[in-house]
């Protein structure tokens, strides 16, 4: 599909109108819903292509996630602080926990890491649930929801533009991110680690980098999911949420940084949900759905459609 | 703490471990040889239980029931290797990716045929005997000698022309291939001996405990956690530590009941920080 430069705006801007009205074209709670949690989702999901683009091939991301929506919600139930003030904390703690995380198991090499970020979100996982003040395996109930002045986010589409927000705002951040000067050695690192390693690139440096944006930013999402689902219990932030994440960026395709996500959550939010998917089949669907993918279509969906661009947004 | 508990914790702590040797042996040989991350590894270990539960339940002799336990679960090793490991050795994402896939696959078809309830699998060794006033029931001894002579077995492999051969290919594997082995059939028989290792871990442990098609979750943390600590590839670390943490489990259960698996992490966590490329691991210098 070749489109000119004017056609490609015009195409941009419709999208863009569809994005912004949708809830008034189609007022489905229940579409809402899956949106809300697949645009909530796709954050981590670039978080995650982040770290792959840095060879880190990471399971933290639900670990990340539930960081942020955990501080959120202790900070709102016990200290009664408002969503405003909690968003920002629960990036920030989760900014700093990724950096103390990652301090730890970076320096170990490629496959330390893989194997030990999958260990330390069960072990994540197990600590919520033990530790009694933090709500233990019951969790967290009684979130509030975020308001501004008298008006509270209730309503689907309420939230849908909260998402949209937010969402946007993390593209953006790791949009910067690629065209920065770090991005170019991000790049390099992809392309041969031994090769950015040998003209002075700092893989550690580089590494973290990626590593505690993607924590930045899921710890965001993580905050505005407590405050959407308004109940937290540990095991949904269990290793086959990381699993999904990143299933959802190889659908997507690994090499499209913003689309990429995007596509890939929305494909395996809303599939799952119109194909009558249960619950209890939901690991089986997505057991075969990777192996598919893996087997037969490498460069995702996305890539199916367009061919590695020079920017791979 | 009076002697009597300390032996049985102490006994307890090993029958732990040899089964985490077992299955992280079994890991440590596939990601050694093949440099294959086999997440499935722990369902391979909850598969050897169930076939062995089913044969004993259907009234199998227990010697055959383990043997077929571990041939089954050497076979499913082959059918994977040949399915996903091997089209997707080039990418290690994939590779990973897609042995995740295979595990909640496995869980999800034991759940099928089997139900979700635990099966309790009956003892085939009964009875105990006591040293002074220490009980120590004979299933506990037939697991650690069971696992004793599966490692044992395994020690004199390697020490066989093919054992050398994979020695070799484990050290490196370019070299090795320039040598006249050949590599990829390497890859498969290390792949089958995992499997069966895993598969025997199971088919030996599930007696004590109950069958349940989500017990590999539990040993995936842990067999990730010695294979990282004991340094990668590194089967000599794999037992040293195994049969470590098996004994730091077991104390730890008992004076700090469910807590025992965060002091675990803890320790593991320090290990690494001071040791990130394992204790017996060599620093790979690639990058990668």
């Amino acid at each position: 599909m070749r489109l000119s430069k004017y056609h490609r705006r015009i195409a941009l801007l419709l999208g863009c109108l569809l994005v912004i009205f949708l809830p008034f074209i189609f007022k489905s709670p229940h579409l809402m819903h899956i949106l809300i949690l697949a645009g909530l989702e796709s954050i981590v999901v670039m978080g995650f292509v982040a770290q792959y683009h840095v060879r880190l091939i990471s399971f933290s991301a639900a670990t990340f996630m539930g960081m942020g929506a955990y501080i959120s919600a202790i900070l709102a139930t016990k200290f009664g602080a408002d969503f405003w003030l909690c968003l920002p904390l629960a990036g920030l703690g989760t900014g700093v926990f990724s950096f103390a995380l990652g301090s730890l198991i970076i320096r170990g090499g490629f496959h330390t890491f893989i194997m030990i970020s999958l260990v330390f979100s069960e072990v994540f996982v197990q600590a919520l649930g033990q530790i009694s003040v933090l709500g233990g395996w019951d969790g967290i109930v009684g979130i509030p929801r975020p308001a501004i002045g008298s008006f509270v986010f209730v309503s689907k589409p309420a939230y849908y533009y909260l998402t949209l927000g937010l969402t946007s705002g993390c593209a953006l951040v790791f949009a910067a991110f690629y065209k920065s000067a770090i991005g170019e050695a991000w790049t390099a690192i992809n392309q041969d680690p031994d090769l950015a390693a040998s003209v002075g690139i700092d893989l550690v440096k580089y590494r973290m980098v990626a590593y505690v944006t993607a924590g930045f930013t899921s710890g965001l999402c993580g905050s505005l999911y407590a405050h959407y689902s308004c109940y937290l219990v540990p095991r949904t932030f269990g290793i086959i949420r990381s699993l999904y994440v990143s299933i959802d960026a190889a659908v997507g395709g690994l090499n499209f940084f913003i689309c990429g996500p995007i596509t890939g959550s929305i494909i395996m939010r809303a599939l799952p949900e119109y194909l009558r998917i249960t619950d209890k089949y939901e690991p089986i669907f997505e057991g075969i759905m990777i192996i598919l993918i893996a087997l037969f279509f490498r460069k995702g969906v996305i890539g199916i459609f367009r061919k590695r661009s020079a920017r791979g947004l | 703490m009076n002697f009597q508990l300390f032996i049985q914790l102490l006994l307890n702590g090993l029958v732990t471990g040899s089964i985490y040797v077992l299955v992280a042996t079994g890991f440590t040989v596939v990601y050694g040889i093949a440099r294959v991350l086999n997440f499935s590894h722990g369902h391979f270990y909850m598969l050897g239980a169930f076939i062995y539960g089913g044969l004993i339940i259907l009234g199998v002799p227990w010697g055959v029931s383990l043997v077929l336990a571990g041939l089954a679960t050497g076979v499913l090793g082959l059918i994977a290797w040949h399915l996903i490991f091997k089209p997707l050795y080039f990418d290690t994402f994939l590779t990973v990716a897609a042995s995740i896939g295979l595990g909640l696959i496995m869980i999800q078809g034991v759940i099928l045929i089997a139900g979700e309830r635990d099966i309790i699998v009956p003892s085939v060794v009964k009875g105990s005997f006591t040293i002074g006033d220490v009980s120590i029931s004979f299933e506990k001894i037939a697991i650690i000698a069971i696992s004793f002579a599966v490692m044992l077995a395994l020690y004199f492999f390697l020490k066989t022309k093919t054992g050398k051969a994979l020695e070799a290919t484990t050290i490196d594997q370019e070299a090795a291939a320039l040598q006249g082995i050949n590599t990829s059939r390497m890859f498969v028989i290390a792949m089958v001996l995992g499997s069966v290792l895993a598969g025997i871990a199971g088919a030996v442990i599930v007696p004590h405990l109950t069958a349940q098609a989500t017990m590999g979750e539990p040993i995936t943390i842990i067999f990730l956690s010695i294979v990282v600590v004991a340094g990668h590839g590194s089967t000599k670390g794999a037992v040293i530590v195994g049969i470590l943490f098996g004994i730091i489990k077991s104390f730890g259960y008992y004076f700090l009941g469910t807590m025992d698996f965060i002091i675990l992490m803890i320790v593991v966590a320090i290990l690494i920080y001071v040791k990130p490329w394992g204790i017996w691991g060599v620093e790979f210098r690639r990058a990668v």
